[in-house]
């Protein structure tokens, strides 16, 4: 297990090691920006009808990818693009195309006119834009935007270690997230293990992935931990990885006290970060949320380096390992959610989801610059081609 | 193209010139078609109402009518030749008859009436002694011989199909059943395939054993063609220009082409701005829609019921595509020997209205018995 674990730090390191510099206003890794004066950038960004609300980026040695639009719960992308190469200093890039009728049309969402994000601060991004208004028209007026936004969060490329300590502490049923050897070898001899096969779902790119843990006291009702896996082929990992894992749990023939229950779960995962009402009446939902460094965070530590600026986008998902839009809590290490029906008093059932915020962004992502490496051959294909008549 | 293709054309080509009129072929002759203005409401009274009168003479027979350049009028009327009374710059066309016997279901033979050339452009039309007037010239396409090995044919093919003799009967329908319109033999060729869908070149051919001659001859043919990779508007733009030359006229419009070519019966190209004193600039109009600011936006190919078309076109070409979705992913084209389709057209019209004819005399000379 220990030679497991180096392995898997190591091999994570080589994969995240990027060109340029990576201090503390560098945009390796993903960086969400809010943008004031919505209209404006997106006249100036986008170019067309749509949404500017949020700029999302993503860069890593593999590739560039960043979205405008409303992003996050919405998930209205209005433009994508790619950053321009050699724009690329650490703390300042530029991404986008000058229009074409390709970049406009060719595909959905459309291609971002060129646009530079700059470090103003550690969590000030200045963004500028000069482009044309409705630029395929002739005579298009000029349109500029330059100001100062806010980050609400970084996720920068790091050593993920998935021995971290959070990671035993909040298995499920015994199923911990990450690397699937170390997740099976944790299992004992009574779990089956079924994957499924990579292909592109609801909830992105991903592996369907059971455990049924028989039970020889009650052979009708096995334990079933349903999760999802990050494919190696996507991740350039050795290995696949568990990232996302919930277990549903039902109090068949006694039900317990609220207080009692919530006890017992504060006795096996600890106290949570916060407590909160859930979609129905009878709901409540225990939150855990882990930084970066391992590291359980309370509400009131809002910072662009962990997931809660970007709470509001995905607290009433119904399954977070599922999110598979560009606003997520990708600057957490882990979130637990546990929801229980016990809010009129007494328990008679619940769900535990576990899940890496970290290793979700990362697979999104690297989805992310598939797409928008397979739009930029496409573009240059159709540009590039001259038709036989 | 074979040798052999090449020497069958040329055998046509000498075979056209045999239907050249057996009139005096001077520059008066109403040898061919003429068109001539007929706007004026004392000729409609006394002949019939309409836009133009349209001749055409051969030695097959010559046809007059009074026709509409309103789409889908019935007014008007047809007629033949009178027997003896063409003289090159004068001819009279159809029939003392009452106005009732004349009429036959939706068309009506014409009263007599008289063209005669006083200059190069202005016929004097006659109808007895109830008028006489002066009228213009607005195009006069005499019969000659068609090349169509010429390299504006040639040039402007669709994906190999080329305007002319049809050598390979297996690509040519059956002679279509005709009625009002004219007959003529669908042709189909196969050119390429898209997915699980071919592309097609599809036409009309005059039929040999309508126009006498010795093959079917292709005057009209359609390309839609699909492609499986786009291209980029500018980037299509000048395939187009380089595969046919610059078009006589463009209009273009945000991410919209379309182009038109025209020859004349030299087989020499014209633009819009041609004067109107060429024969295809002239006949062409019959044809053109326009819009707003004067572009040409549309040739319309359709079947011709009013005897008004480009009549003194050899060839016209258009083509047209959209940059839809980011890029041109097809086009449509069309090619058209305007001169054929008037030969396919009018030699029919003949026969149809020499049955006409011969219903207004029945009518004329029956004497009921009671």
């Amino acid at each position: 297990m220990r030679g497991l674990k180096i392995l898997s730090f190591l091999a994570i390191l080589s994969f995240l090691a990027f060109s340029s510099a990576a201090d503390a206003q560098s945009f390796d890794g993903v960086t969400i920006i809010e943008l004031p004066a919505e209209e404006a950038a997106k006249k100036a960004i986008v170019g067309h009808a749509g949404w500017a609300r949020y700029v999302v980026t993503f860069v890593t040695a593999q590739g560039t990818y960043a979205a405008v639009g409303e992003l996050g719960d919405k998930s209205r992308r209005s433009c994508v693009a790619w950053a321009q190469a050699g724009s690329y200093t650490g703390d300042s890039i530029t991404f986008g195309l000058l229009p074409s009728e390709q970049s406009m049309k060719l595909a959905f969402p459309s291609i971002c006119m060129p646009f530079t994000l700059r470090f103003e601060g550690p969590a000030t991004v200045r963004v500028e834009a000069t482009n044309k208004l409705e630029p395929l028209r002739k005579n298009a007026r000029i349109v500029r935007y330059s100001h100062k936004c806010k980050v609400i969060a970084r996720a920068p490329l790091i050593a993920f270690d998935w021995g971290l300590p959070v990671f035993s502490q909040y298995n499920i049923k015994g199923v911990k997230l990450g690397p699937l050897p170390a997740v099976t070898a944790g299992l004992g001899g009574n779990a089956d293990v079924k994957l499924g096969e990579l292909g592109p779902s609801h909830s992105g790119k991903t592996k369907s992935f059971r455990v049924t843990i028989h039970n020889p006291s009650d052979r009708t009702n096995p334990t079933t931990v349903n999760g999802r896996v990050v494919a190696a082929e996507v991740t350039g990992w050795p290995w696949d990885v568990l990232y996302g894992a919930e277990y549903h749990g039902y109090f068949r023939k006694t039900r317990t006290l609220s207080e009692v229950f919530e006890q017992a779960v504060i006795e096996r995962y600890g106290k949570p970060s916060l407590k909160a009402p859930g979609m129905r009446g009878s709901e409540k939902k225990l939150y855990w949320f882990i930084d970066l460094e391992g590291q359980q965070i309370s509400p009131g530590s809002v910072s662009p380096r962990n997931c809660l600026g970007t709470w509001l986008h995905w607290k009433d998902e119904v399954s977070l390992r599922a999110i598979n839009v560009d606003i997520g809590p990708w600057a957490c290490a882990l979130i637990m959610v546990l929801t229980h029906n016990g809010g009129r008093g007494m328990v008679s059932e619940y769900t535990v989801e576990a899940t890496s915020g970290y290793a979700l962004a990362l697979n999104h992502f690297l989805v992310r610059l598939e797409e928008m490496r397979a739009m930029e051959k496409k573009i240059q294909e159709v540009q590039s081609y001259e038709p036989e008549l | 193209m074979s040798l052999n293709c090449k020497s069958i054309i040329r055998f046509l080509l000498s075979f056209v010139m045999v239907l050249m009129g057996v009139a005096n072929a001077d520059g008066q002759s109403f040898d061919g078609i003429t068109i001539i203005e007929f706007a004026d409401s004392d000729g409609h009274a006394a002949i019939a109402s309409g836009s133009h009168i349209v001749t055409f003479v051969s030695s097959r027979g010559s046809y007059g009518a009074v026709v509409s350049d309103r789409k889908g009028g019935h007014e008007g009327c047809q007629s033949l030749a009178e027997p003896g009374s063409y003289s090159g710059s004068s001819i009279t066309f159809g029939m003392a008859a009452d106005k009732r016997a004349r009429k036959q279901g939706l068309r009506t033979y014409c009263p007599s009436f008289t063209l005669r050339f006083e200059d190069a452009s202005t016929v004097r039309v006659e109808a007895g002694n109830r008028y006489s007037q002066r009228q213009k010239v607005i195009a006069h396409i005499p019969l000659r011989a068609i090349d169509f090995g010429a390299a504006h044919f040639t040039r402007h093919d669709l994906k190999g199909v080329v305007l002319g003799p049809v050598l390979n009967d297996e690509e040519l329908g059956p002679l279509s059943r005709g009625g009002v319109s004219d007959k003529y033999k669908n042709f189909n060729r196969k050119v390429g395939q898209r997915g699980p869908y071919p592309n097609n070149v599809m036409g009309r051919a005059a039929a040999a054993e309508i126009m006498g001659w010795p093959w079917d001859v292709l005057f009209n043919a359609r390309l839609i063609e699909k492609f499986e990779q786009k291209s980029t508007f500018e980037s299509f733009k000048r395939v187009v220009l380089k595969r046919y030359g610059k078009p006589g006229s463009v209009y273009e419009k945000s991410d919209y082409m379309y182009a038109l070519w025209m020859y004349d019966l030299d087989g020499r190209q014209i633009t819009l701005d041609e004067p109107a004193t060429n024969s295809c600039r002239a006949t062409a109009e019959f044809s053109m829609k326009y819009d707003v600011r004067g572009w040409a936006t549309e040739f319309d190919w359709g079947p011709n019921s009013n005897d008004l078309g480009p009549w003194g076109c050899s060839v016209v070409m258009d083509l047209r595509f959209k940059s839809g979705d980011g890029g041109v992913d097809g086009y449509s084209a069309m090619i058209m020997s305007g001169y054929a389709k008037a030969m396919n057209h009018f030699f029919q019209r003949i026969e149809q209205v020499h049955q006409m004819r011969e219903k207004v005399r029945e009518v004329q000379a029956f004497q009921p018995k009671l």
